[in-house]
């Protein structure tokens, strides 16, 4: 596995975690503007696709942290273990920040 | 230790060192001289800002005073907030970093000496510009997040003008010095300073630079955009035209609070590197300590609707931002509690800079507790433009910033200057500073609660406040005095410090090692980076090949190894630039084009434009000698290490990824504001205006498109070194880009519609504008490839395929940019 990958795979909770955020703000501010009646369910949805991802993210780097050595690739392993901390802190982000919606239940107010 | 003859070391020294009297003032382009300007820039800037702070605390200390006037007042707090977060804070953590980065990750300079001095101009120059207001009689008046339409043509004058281009200037210096410090952290650390081992004030750089990347180019775009409202009166804030002021606070605040953890990230990294210090251990967590700060990169982009809670946006959107408010606050305690596990059981020595780190561990932690109570909504609203939010931001930027960067002048100063701070004269400025901060901004949060509004010029005597705002003002003048007493104990230290030795903290990392003050080229052999127990082992020599030749080599260029991003393995050897004038010359003329735009001299304006278009082509080819190409070659022979690097290996490819990155928020936030301006308007395209016809911009972006394939084919056979017709396929290419840019142009020239017309037609052709910008740089891109290939047939030497690469990198972008700007302008209105 190269470099590269193991580095995008690191960070793809972070890069998940923008696409979230972004996605579900466009959602409440379009969304509620032009009262569409769906923004709600749209944003639980971008929201359980992306948990779903987050915890794959966090698998994908745990297994690669199993491939390197600790010894001779100490940097890959610094990177997959920083990987599987970042992946599952951006996955708890993600959902800590979408629990509004729940609370909103389909009102924009 | 690698042995020096004398006529070697001495010819190597001359190399790095500046020319002589005014002609070397101009021209230099080491990164230590620079950081310096830097700081002092700042520093004056610092003093000009607290004047005025003062003057304003003097103004409120007694209800109904009459001592400024209204307007008076609000010039001075606009001017005082944009001074401390444009010209002071900013800047001097830039110049901070552009001093003691190299050292600390064992480089003998950045990575674009050049863009460092280009960027300090600038940075005075806009400074300055913006300061002008003040004498124009017409000083800025409408806060320093300048919000419409009080910033709009119809009620501000020519002070804006002057803070909006001043600004700009600035800003642009930030983006240079953002990509500069990046790629340095990136491709410059020392060979076996893997990620892993990075310093944490290099993490906290890294991530600051990708965030000014990132934000700068919003707030360029959004003051882009004021100015053209105000001087080519288009309608991007114009409610009565279909603009909206509440797009100039979104673009403004999506820059305004990663602005803030700008400043604070490198604080926290001054902060690590003293508490290791004085604890004498690394610091606890480290991983958790990276991550943190990554984290506050990233979330720090996700905040800045909470500036704008009480603007009537849809309660769920808001919530959003209360979350990810809530959370930034997590990822800082997480450095906070790292700090407190480095410090605790070690009996620290309560020298002046871990005094500061104290200071700034108890105000930057009340400023963030009330971070989190002005993130929830509720709160906020009744909050909202009162004392409370004065006091709260001023503990997290005086708490969170201010005595951090006293803490790392008093910290590095020794090693900038070789003399130490007087360290009597550092407590009594360190408490003065201390209690006059409290005494100044702790009553600020009851003041708040009892109502006190901001950006009010005074405030009746029955609010009963007279006490408190008296009080305040009696500690304004204490704070004014500790920083006053700091600034006496630099100069003093300077006179007649006692000389600062080495290493004067027995602190453990790398630039310690050098000697006080350090040489220009700061490292006479390359470093190899070694730990013993999670710090810097400073008993390991430097070894290997690389660092055995460039000890004191070459004599007659500067060059410093460049390597890994991720594994620090030496990758290539790097050309440095030396003195030139270049940057001064091309941020004088940059100033020239701005000031003839501000006196509405067009034809000076563009004048001054396409001589600065002159100079950065002259500064962008490549200046090699013969002589040096050909030392080039034998030190390739010797080290095995290639001096000619391209693609990631080049520290180019990474700025050149930079600019992509620039360029792509740019015409972002202008998708951005397309799509704001669409939401709110009954109808789009505004005006009963209809999409204009498509075919003449089908067809040139399509042009463009094409470019991007035909370009990565001619990439393809320089890297392949197959040089068939690659020149003919270069001119094809020139052919191409250039009637694109015909199409385009004639298109743009019969649109139905004037950019004056509404928010619609302004959008509209802002983008337009942008691409076809996009299409000239790609234009002289092209055709500085085809010279190349024309001068060059055997295409042999230097940075030939990664010419190719960047002409590749850029076309490919732009390829994009058509097919975004296409589906934006012409696509969106049809199927939504």
């Amino acid at each position: 596995m190269n470099n590269l990958k193991i580095t995008l795979i690191a960070f793809l909770g972070s890069i998940l975690w923008v696409i979230h955020f972004m996605s579900i703000y466009a959602f409440a501010e379009f969304g509620c503007q032009s009262n569409w009646k769906w923004t709600s369910g749209v944003i639980m949805g971008i929201t359980f696709i992306c948990f779903l991802l987050g915890l794959f993210s966090i698998y994908k780097s745990y297994k690669v942290s199993q491939l390197i050595s600790k010894e001779t690739q100490s940097t890959l392993y610094f990177l997959a273990h920083y990987g599987i901390i970042n992946n599952a802190v951006f996955t708890f982000i993600m959902i800590y920040q979408s629990v509004p919606v729940f609370y909103f239940r389909g009102e924009c107010l | 230790m690698i042995e020096v003859n004398d006529k070697k070391f001495k010819t190597f020294e001359k190399t790095w060192s500046n020319e002589e009297g005014i002609r070397g003032f101009f021209t230099l382009v080491n990164n230590q001289p620079l950081g310096k300007r830097f700081m002092g820039t700042a520093m004056v800037f610092f003093a000009l800002g607290g004047i005025l702070a003062l003057l304003m605390r003097i103004q409120l200390a007694v209800p109904e005073n009459n001592w400024l006037s209204p307007l008076t007042y609000n010039q001075f707090f606009t001017v005082h907030g944009s001074t401390m977060m444009f010209l002071f804070a900013v800047p001097f953590i830039e110049g901070l970093a552009l001093y003691i980065l190299p050292m600390i990750i064992g480089s003998r300079d950045v990575a674009f000496p050049r863009l460092s001095a280009f960027s300090y101009w600038l940075y005075l120059f806009g400074g300055t510009f913006f300061f002008i207001s003040f004498f124009t009689g017409d000083a800025p008046d409408s806060g320093w997040f300048a919000y419409t339409p009080l910033s709009g043509p119809k009620y501000s004058g020519l002070g804006l003008d002057f803070w909006v281009l001043g600004l700009a200037l600035v800003e642009i210096s930030g983006i240079g010095t953002g990509i500069e410090l990046g790629v340095t952290v990136l491709k410059m650390r020392a060979r076996g300073m893997s990620l892993n081992r990075l310093p944490l004030f290099a993490w906290t750089i890294l991530v600051v630079s990708i965030m000014i990347v990132f934000a700068f180019t919003v707030l360029l775009m959004a003051t882009t955009l004021l100015e053209m409202d105000r001087m080519l009166n288009t309608k991007f804030f114009n409610t009565d035209f279909g603009g909206s002021s509440l797009l100039w606070q979104h673009l403004f605040w999506f820059f305004g609070h990663p602005e803030v953890y700008i400043m604070f990230l490198p604080a926290t990294g001054i902060i690590s590197s003293i508490v290791a210090t004085f604890a004498r251990r690394p610091i606890k967590g480290y991983t958790y300590v990276a991550l943190a700060i990554v984290i506050t990169g990233f979330v720090s982009f996700g905040l800045w609707v909470h500036h704008m809670f009480a603007t009537g946006l849809p309660e769920l959107a808001n919530a959003f931002f209360t979350g990810a408010s809530l959370i930034i606050a997590v990822a800082s305690g997480i450095q906070v509690f790292a700090w407190i596990a480095t410090i605790w059981g070690r009996n620290p020595a309560f020298r002046v800079p871990f005094l500061y780190f104290i200071g700034f561990l108890v105000n930057f932690v009340a400023g963030g507790v009330t971070g989190v109570m002005v993130a929830v909504v509720p709160f906020d609203l009744q909050v909202h433009d009162t004392f409370f939010i004065v006091a709260h931001f001023h503990y997290v930027l005086i708490g969170g910033v201010l005595f951090p960067v006293f803490g790392g002048l008093a910290y590095w100063l020794p090693k900038i200057t070789g003399k130490m701070m007087n360290e009597r004269i550092g407590k009594l400025s360190f408490w003065l500073t201390f209690a006059g901060f409290n005494i100044t901004f702790f009553p600020m949060h009851f003041m708040g609660f009892l109502g006190m509004p901001r950006r009010i010029y005074t405030y009746p005597n029955e609010l009963g406040l007279g006490e408190l705002n008296m009080l305040s003002t009696i500690g304004a003048f204490i704070l004014g005095s500790g920083s006053l007493v700091f600034f006496y104990d630099v100069i003093k230290s300077l006179k007649c410090g006692a000389p600062a030795g080495n290493n004067p903290w027995g602190a453990r990392s790398l630039e310690w090692s050098l000697s006080s003050p350090p040489p220009i080229y700061s490292f006479l052999t390359p470093p190899h980076y070694q730990e013993k127990d999670g710090e810097f082992d400073e008993t390991h020599r430097p070894q290997g090949i690389v660092s055995e030749v460039l000890t004191a080599a070459p004599t007659t260029w500067r060059a410093t190894p460049v390597t890994h991003a991720l594994t620090a393995e030496v990758e290539a050897i790097q050309w440095l630039p030396g003195p030139t004038w270049l940057p001064f010359l091309s941020a004088v003329v940059l100033l020239i084009t701005f000031l003839g735009m501000l006196l509405k001299l067009y034809l000076l304006s563009a004048f001054s434009f396409f001589i600065f278009v002159g100079l950065i082509i002259q500064w962008l080819w490549p200046s090699m000698s013969p002589k040096i190409q050909q030392e080039a070659l034998a030190l390739e022979e010797i080290t095995g290490v290639t001096l000619r690097p391209s693609g990631t290996k080049s520290t180019v490819w990474w700025g050149m990824l930079g600019l992509i990155i620039v360029l792509t928020m740019g015409m972002g936030s202008l998708f951005f504001s397309y799509f704001y301006l669409w939401l709110y308007s009954d109808m789009w395209p505004q005006g009963n205006l209809s999409v204009p016809d498509q075919k003449l911009f089908l067809g040139a972006s399509a042009l463009l498109v094409l470019s991007a394939p035909l370009m990565f084919w001619i990439k393809r056979e320089i890297q392949t070194r197959k040089s068939r017709h690659i020149f003919i396929a270069a001119l094809l290419n020139f052919i191409m880009v250039s009637l694109a840019l015909i199409i385009y142009t004639w298109d743009v020239l019969k649109l139905p519609f004037d950019p004056t017309l509404n928010a619609y037609t302004s959008v509209f052709y802002s983008i337009y504008w942008l691409i076809m910008g996009f299409v000239v740089v790609d234009l002289g891109i092209c055709l500085s490839v085809m010279s190349r290939i024309g001068t060059d047939k055997k295409i042999e030497f230097p940075g030939f395929l990664l010419h190719s690469q960047i002409a590749n990198m850029f076309a490919s972008f732009l390829g994009l940019v058509a097919i975004a700007s296409w589906i934006v302008l012409y696509l969106a209105p049809q199927i939504i």
